[in-house]
């Protein structure tokens, strides 16, 4: 019996993970500096999943649990814990690829100024929003919190990087009174 | 292009450029990785035993004026609430909290509280360095029954990414508050101190242990920072630790005597943590 359990625990593991890796490496790649790191993330969540199958949620709850996990994953990195769970040399030799792929940043980078200027959270709830997508409800899943909760942060976030862009971007902000006052004449 | 367009043009990548990613030798190789890997369903997690719970106490920084008492451990466990944030087993006559969230919400935590029926117990989430290597735990209760055990040490034993974890009775009466470390933001006072020599703290690279209280004092405002002193008295009956005096007036302090640690909240004082020389009288109380 026990056997035929870990069966089933592992073919959903597997079918979890066949379905979940793009986003989760997505995730991973999207926040960590390096590939060596966003292998680590991707490899770490993964290896909690495996542990915790029988906590694991089913359907697309799932990859929002994955999510939650990750993200305590990265805050255990920023506070420089690292664990390396397993070896994963092909996957950080992937990820190099995606770093090596992703567009360099033109200066000056006003744009990042402005998602520099934010808070980790602010940043963090915008990209839940924006990069994977989720509504308040799915990012209320990720976070722990409730949704409501979730709505009234991801609009104080919205508006604190409306402002951080006005504020880095003075000139654009001018630029569109001469168009007000031909309006109003 | 709106913001959130904006925001989006500074990702990395994107999910959609990640198509067929999931079938890659890399993506096999940690599939393969895992899955050799024992998995540890809650049926078969283990209970931290007593040793380990004791050993939790050094291996984790906890708030002063916390209670900690030896573990209580008896009795059946049974996993009565599990979220995100905190997993709660019911364990004889306690409840185990295991906090698995770095910064969690107050909130979510407190109505996990009120899961179980503990409907005056709050949290409070302090700043502390974001240095600070070992989560900071504190516990305050106006119940002089309750008992409270900090068991954080290896509770990843029990769950997973377990940051820290405690025990307490679970007929606790009147209000009591947990308190969690989050880190501080740039600029934030801390609410719990850091080792100043710490990296990106006041002092970084700076060692001041050993040194006199005099020097030391010299290399802080040398800094242009402030000094505040405590005295670390040995304990009365013998037992390892210190008992500080707090905010002790330079004029108590013998120029002479070593300094144990140096800290600071992010304010601009250092704290130099001074041991009175073998000859110094303590003060009532210590």
């Amino acid at each position: 019996m026990a056997e035929a359990h870990e069966t089933d625990d592992r073919s959903r593991f597997e079918a979890v993970y066949r379905k979940t890796y793009e986003q989760l490496l997505g995730y991973a790649v999207r926040r960590c500096s390096s590939p060596e790191d966003a292998a680590d993330v991707v490899a770490e969540t993964y290896v909690v999943a495996w542990r915790r199958v029988d906590e694991l949620p089913h359907g697309d709850a799932g990859r929002l649990w994955l999510y939650g996990v990750a993200r305590r994953i990265l805050a255990n990195h920023r506070r420089g814990e690292r664990r390396r769970a397993t070896r994963h040399a092909e996957l950080v030799a992937e990820a190099e690829h995606l770093y090596a792929a992703s567009s360099p940043r033109s200066a000056p980078d006003k744009v990042g100024e402005a998602m520099d200027m934010l808070t980790d959270d602010d940043r963090e709830l915008l990209a839940l929003a924006v990069w994977e997508e989720l509504d308040p409800g799915e990012i209320a899943e990720v976070l722990g919190c409730s949704r409501n909760a979730a709505r009234i942060r991801l609009h104080r976030a919205r508006k604190r990087f409306t402002r951080a862009l006005e504020e880095t971007r003075p000139s654009a902000r001018f630029e569109s009174r001469p168009l007000i006052e031909k309006e109003s004449q | 292009m709106n913001n959130d367009q904006l925001f989006r043009s500074r990702a990395r990548v994107l999910d959609e450029d990640l198509a067929g990613r999931a079938s890659t030798a890399g993506a096999d190789a940690l599939l393969a990785e895992i899955v050799a890997l024992e998995p540890v369903p809650a049926r078969r997690r283990r209970m931290p035993s007593p040793r380990r719970a004791l050993l939790g106490l050094a291996a984790a920084a906890v708030l002063a004026g916390a209670l900690v008492v030896g573990p209580s451990l008896l009795g059946a466990s049974e996993q009565v609430y599990a979220s995100q944030a905190v997993t709660i087993d019911r364990v004889g006559d306690e409840f185990a909290f295991y906090f698995t969230e770095g910064d969690p919400d107050p909130v979510e935590l407190e109505k996990a509280f009120r899961k179980v029926g503990l409907d005056e117990l709050t949290v409070t989430l302090i700043p502390v360095s974001p240095r600070q290597p070992s989560p900071v735990f504190g516990f305050e209760k106006s119940d002089p029954h309750a008992k409270a055990t900090f068991t954080g040490g290896d509770c990843s034993e029990r769950v997973a990414d377990c940051l820290t974890a405690f025990s307490v009775t679970a007929d606790i009466k009147g209000p009591a508050e947990v308190r969690l470390g989050r880190p501080a933001k740039p600029g934030e006072k801390y609410a719990y101190p850091a080792d100043a020599g710490w990296p990106g703290e006041a002092l970084s690279g700076v060692t001041l242990q050993g040194r006199s209280a005099a020097e030391a004092a010299r290399v802080v405002r040398e800094r242009r920072l402030k000094v505040a002193y405590n005295l670390d008295w040995p304990l009365r009956n013998g037992d390892e630790g210190v008992q500080f005096e707090q905010d002790v007036p330079a004029s108590r302090i013998d120029p002479g005597w070593s300094v144990a640690k140096a800290e600071s909240y992010n304010d601009g004082v250092i704290v130099l943590h001074v041991e009175p020389g073998p000859d110094a009288t303590p003060p009532p109380g210590f």
